[in-house]
């Protein structure tokens, strides 16, 4: 089903916000920022994105650094990093204290990000 | 006999007084013998001519021989000769014999020679030869022939009178002299022997006195007969009072046991003939001093003495006192030194151990220390490889990214547009996906190297870890793979990372089954050893070359083709084992199967 759902994504290769933009466009509405500042930005301009992906290796803030500024103004959204990176102890930090709800490893997985994303729709709905 | 040590000198005397008298004698003999010749005719000559004749001849000879002739019978003559020739006179003219002079002499050649009760009894028979002689010219028995008158006319007679008188006189004026002469001479020699002597004695004296030693002189019964002047200062007391009181006395102690025991040197010394000791004298005010006496016996002063030589040895032996006092102390001193140094040594022998106990650690420290080097090295390259495989895979998986993305994008397309989808585009859009596929899970692979999330360690047991695996190769196990699985025991616990474990034996498990080529077993057997966990996963694969065996654990070593195998499997199983503190070990033969024992303590 189609959902009225908003992702931010924030990534600082263009090629990767394209693609994914293209193959997530068919199931959610996706806006794209190419980098933490930026992503920022977009949160302040629309209120209704509720899933943040973000990379982690970005120049300025890194995935983490922005998330963690995001959610301190918006916590109501669920965060996810979607890294080339394996797990590291930032990732796992952020797991742990919640900060993040999962993590994807690139090349991603489509519908292992789609079951993540229904997940959380899921819960917030209760 | 009076003077008998002066026996010889007087013999000497008498003896000249003898022959000088015989050699006067006979001269004056002679003589008158001669004057007689002449007032008498020779034929007419009586008895008394010839006895005259025989005596002077007698005299005359023994003068001559008196050197060879012994005083007794010299002397002895004389009186004969005087005693024939008085009494022959006296009976030719009684009372006026003029030769009765002679009678002198008679008791005196006696009395040189014999004593002086001889010498009376001598002049007692001359008296009573003398009294027999006047009794018979007063009883007439006896005629005096001779006619006094002439006879004083007679010049002879006067000359032979004072010829006798002159005789006798020379005779006792020389036997005077002679007397004197000697009786001056031994005098003299008695002078000068005294004077010696007494020089002598005031030298011997004046040593005496003159030594620093005190000398005593005791009798037998130990009283001091004589003492010197050094012992007057030594003791105190005067040369009178020492010769007053015992040595007994003059001793440190009064008791009875010092009399005792000087009692018993001195007989000891009486003994022995000497004996040296120590004494503790007192002198006179009392106070004490330590003595060295040299006890002798001797014949001093007509008889056995004990000389006593007494030197102070109270300074020396205050010394030697405090010599002993010193050389205690000095033993004690060096006791306790030693003692201190026996102490030190032991200390010093207990750090030597130290250090040598300390060398030896040491030395497997380093023994220690170069293996661990080495491991480091060893990490260093693997930590190494991590950073390479960590850039690596990000680099990687970026454009995997844009590759996935561009397929999905692809796929989308013909899932819309399945018109243009055809076999070929569906076999390229297949091998794209392929492609990411593997270079992902390369990746992946590498990406085990560069983790660095701390391991959450939680008991695992190993049973089940191995059984997982099983079912994640089940797939390909299944009808080539014969798997027969001992157990030890329901659970083999060990406390480790849960992921971990199971890609260790998974990699082990999957290498056995590769190594397998149509059918085959493998055996799994598990065991606990002295809280060790053991798995020991053998197959009958075609085994590992031996010069491979020494490098199957290096990461990217694989004998595999291409494409087939990553040669991480067994590198990253090492590590993995190796973070749980446990061993891999390899067994193995080429074409004869291969066993991998994996131990893993279980805390």
């Amino acid at each position: 089903m189609v959902e009225n759902v908003t992702l931010l994504y924030v990534d600082d290769e263009p090629i990767n916000l394209t693609l994914f933009e293209i193959n997530f466009k068919k199931k959610y509405k996706v806006l794209t920022a190419e980098s933490g500042e930026d992503g920022l930005n977009r949160l302040q301009g629309n209120q209704d994105i509720i899933v943040v992906i973000s990379d982690m290796k970005m120049p300025g803030m890194n995935g983490i650094e922005f998330i963690r500024k995001a959610k301190a103004q918006f916590n109501n959204i669920a965060y996810f990093i979607l890294t080339a990176f394996d797990i590291n102890k930032e990732i796992k930090d952020a797991l742990e204290e919640k900060l993040i709800n999962q993590y994807f490893n690139k090349p991603f997985n489509m519908q292992e990000i789609d079951v993540a994303i229904q997940k959380f729709l899921a819960s917030i709905k209760e | 006999m009076k003077g008998k040590n002066s026996y010889g000198e007087v013999n000497a005397v008498k003896e000249n007084i003898i022959d000088k008298s015989l050699f006067i004698g006979s001269i004056i003999g002679l003589l008158s013998f001669a004057i007689s010749v002449l007032r008498q005719n020779i034929f007419h000559w009586g008895i008394g001519n010839f006895v005259d004749l025989f005596l002077v001849s007698g005299l005359f000879v023994m003068a001559l021989f008196r050197k060879r002739t012994p005083k007794k019978i010299k002397s002895a003559v004389i009186v004969v000769v005087l005693n024939l020739i008085v009494f022959s006179d006296l009976l030719k003219l009684g009372s006026f014999s003029d030769s009765i002079v002679l009678m002198v002499l008679i008791p005196f050649f006696a009395y040189l020679v014999y004593d002086l009760r001889r010498t009376i009894i001598v002049f007692v028979l001359g008296l009573i030869g003398y009294a027999f002689v006047a009794f018979l010219v007063l009883s007439k028995r006896q005629i005096i022939p001779e006619d006094f008158n002439q006879r004083i006319l007679n010049p002879e007679q006067w000359l032979l009178v004072i010829m006798l008188v002159t005789l006798v006189t020379f005779i006792i004026v020389v036997v005077v002299n002679q007397f004197i002469d000697s009786l001056m001479d031994m005098i003299d020699k008695l002078k000068i022997n005294n004077k010696v002597l007494s020089e002598s004695e005031q030298n011997y004296r004046q040593v005496f006195n003159s030594t620093t030693d005190a000398i005593f002189i005791h009798d037998m019964d130990g009283r001091i007969i004589d003492s010197n002047s050094a012992a007057t200062n030594m003791y105190g007391f005067s040369h009178h009072e020492f010769l007053n009181q015992e040595t007994l006395t003059t001793n440190g102690k009064t008791d009875k046991n010092a009399a005792i025991l000087s009692h018993e040197l001195m007989m000891e010394t009486f003994e022995k003939g000497e004996k040296k000791f120590e004494w503790h004298a007192s002198h006179k005010s009392g106070k004490t001093f330590w003595v060295e006496v040299g006890l002798k016996k001797a014949f001093v002063m007509g008889d056995m003495r004990l000389v006593a030589v007494v030197r102070n040895i109270d300074e020396k032996k205050q010394y030697e006192m405090e010599l002993e006092q010193h050389k205690s102390q000095l033993e004690q001193i060096v006791l306790e030194r030693t003692h201190e140094l026996e102490e030190k040594n032991k200390d010093l022998l207990i750090r030597n151990e130290t250090i040598m106990a300390q060398r030896e650690e040491l030395k497997t420290t380093l023994e220690e220390l170069k293996s661990t080097q080495k491991k480091l090295v060893e990490s260093e390259k693997m930590a190494s490889l991590g950073l390479l495989a960590s850039g690596v895979a990000h680099e990687i998986n970026n454009p995997l990214n844009f590759i996935q993305g561009g397929l999905m994008g692809l796929e989308q397309h013909f899932e819309e547009n399945t018109k243009q989808k055809n076999g070929e585009i569906t076999m390229f859009l297949s091998a794209i996906g392929e492609g990411i596929q593997r270079a992902s899970t390369i990746v992946s692979s590498l990406n085990h190297f560069s983790r660095q999330e701390e391991t959450k360690m939680i008991p695992v047991n190993l049973n089940q870890t191995i059984e997982n695996c099983l079912v994640i190769l089940n797939n390909r196990l299944k009808n080539k793979v014969l798997v027969t699985k001992n157990y030890c025991c329901p659970e083999l616990i060990v406390v480790g990372n849960e992921g971990r474990l199971h890609q260790a034996i998974l990699n082990i498990l999957s290498n056995a089954e590769q190594a397998i080529h149509s059918n085959g077993k493998i055996n799994i057997f598990t065991e606990r050893n002295a809280n060790q966990a053991v798995i020991s996963i053998e197959d009958n694969g075609v085994g590992i070359p031996e010069q491979y065996l020494n490098r199957v654990t290096e990461p990217f070593f694989t004998t595999k083709a291409p494409g087939k195998g990553t040669g991480l499997g067994l590198a990253i199983t090492y590590n993995i084992i190796e973070e749980h503190k446990g061993t891999l070990e390899i067994f193995t033969k080429q074409g004869g199967g291969t066993k991998i024992v994996i131990t893993i303590p279980q805390n």
